[in-house]
């Protein structure tokens, strides 16, 4: 399928898949199922590369269904602002309560994920007229990726990638700080762009790997495209282009905060840590203070 | 019950930080997205009484956990658990008890 380049704000077509559905995040595959028979699952079009063989084995498995959701009566132990909160099960499970509408009024998801979150339920509220499961639904779907990474070898990172001569340069920052220039730069100097938002990171074997992700980002170039890391760059816009080396101490501790990482369980955090410490060592990562030029992308990747 | 001012204060962590020794750094992660912060580095000192106050302790005692290891005079040892005790107070760090003398 093509994925035509369409920017914010413009309609994407979404494809509907029967009875189940298997998305790939880097190395983490979550496999969406019914509950019971006839569920059908939608995603946008961004999403259908990211599909991926159901015969894979999966490190999650949800089973899915379409149908009123039932408000855990626990307290929440974490609620993001109104738009979901977390309850904790006397068995160690977690549910999530995901609201939309008009202000976070109308609760959409339900997701109940087991202790060894390798097994989850999510009820989808019949709120759309299709009638179906949005496996991509936002917050949903990148919340279940960012948290399940914790627990498997990566984390999810704002940062785009260009992945040139089969090496990936990761470029990190918060909003404003430059990731879609130097990605379309990147991309205009011979670079596919996997993701201009979302990075994931991933560490096997010593090996540290970059994927793209379908998530945000100004221009839809989303591919689940992953490749070495030759080098991770902290974006600052200057009137120059010059490259700072950071120490594996101060690279930790910078892209700690730029994780999209909802920081609700302790083991999760010690592991991200322990993954960030393993990138930090393995990878250079410097300060690129740049101006939007070719130049800028030729010094990250040694070609200027 | 009525406290005294002369009550025992002790002070233990609390289950809402994570710590880890990450690339050398002591570093201290605040879980539930608690404050606007969501790290913290600490100092070799500060990493030691974090150790420490895995269990409930008072100042002083953990102002000996320091004199143990350096060399500090015994009231700027205090003073540092204090201070430390206090800014972990402010990022709700720790718990706290009294003990009735």
């Amino acid at each position: 399928m093509t994925i035509l380049p369409r920017g914010v704000g413009f309609p994407t077509e979404k494809v509907t898949y029967d009875d189940q559905l298997s998305l790939g995040f880097g190395r983490l595959i979550v496999r969406f199922h019914g509950a019971e028979q006839g569920v059908r699952f939608s995603i946008e079009e961004t999403h259908v590369p990211f599909v991926v063989s159901s015969d894979c084995p999966a490190h999650l498995e949800l089973a899915c269904r379409v149908g009123p959701i039932e408000t855990p009566t626990s307290p929440p132990v974490f609620t993001a602002g109104e738009s979901w909160s977390l309850h904790r099960d006397a068995d160690g499970g977690e549910d999530i309560v995901f609201r939309g509408g008009l202000n976070f009024g109308t609760e959409v998801w339900h997701l109940r994920l087991d202790r060894s979150f390798r097994r989850g339920w999510l009820v989808e509220a019949p709120v759309m007229p299709e009638q179906v499961v949005r496996a991509d639904g936002y917050p949903l779907l990148e919340y279940i990726v960012a948290r399940m990474l914790g627990r498997h070898d990566g984390l999810l990172i704002h940062a785009s990638t260009a992945i040139l001569d089969g090496f990936a340069y990761v470029f990190v920052g918060h909003s404003g700080a430059g990731k879609s220039t130097i990605a379309s730069i990147a991309e205009a100097a011979g670079a596919r762009i996997p993701t201009d938002d979302r990075t994931i990171i991933t560490v096997t074997d010593g090996e540290v790997m970059a994927w793209g992700t379908p998530w945000h980002g100004s221009l839809v170039r989303k591919s689940p495209e992953g490749a070495p890391v030759r080098g991770i760059f902290l974006l600052q816009q200057a009137a120059f282009d010059r490259i700072e080396p950071l120490s594996p101490a101060r690279a930790a501790k910078e892209l700690f905060v730029r994780l999209i990482q909802p920081r609700l369980e302790a083991g999760e955090v010690r592991e991200t840590l322990r993954i960030l410490e393993q990138i930090v060592e393995r990878t250079p990562v410097g300060l690129l203070k740049f101006r939007p030029t070719r130049a800028a992308f030729d010094l990250a990747t040694g070609a200027g | 019950m009525i406290m005294s001012t002369a009550d025992i204060v002790e002070y233990r962590r609390g289950d809402s930080y994570v710590y880890r020794l990450t690339v050398g750094e002591h570093l201290l992660v605040a879980l539930h997205a608690r404050g606007d912060e969501p790290l913290y580095a600490l100092t070799p000192t500060g990493a030691l009484l974090w150790e420490r106050l895995a269990d409930w302790s008072t100042p002083e005692q953990l102002a000996d956990a320091l004199s143990s290891e350096y060399e500090v005079g015994r009231e700027d040892a205090v003073q540092d658990a204090r201070d430390f005790l206090e800014q972990l107070v402010m990022l709700q760090a720790v718990q706290t008890r009294r003990i009735p003398t």
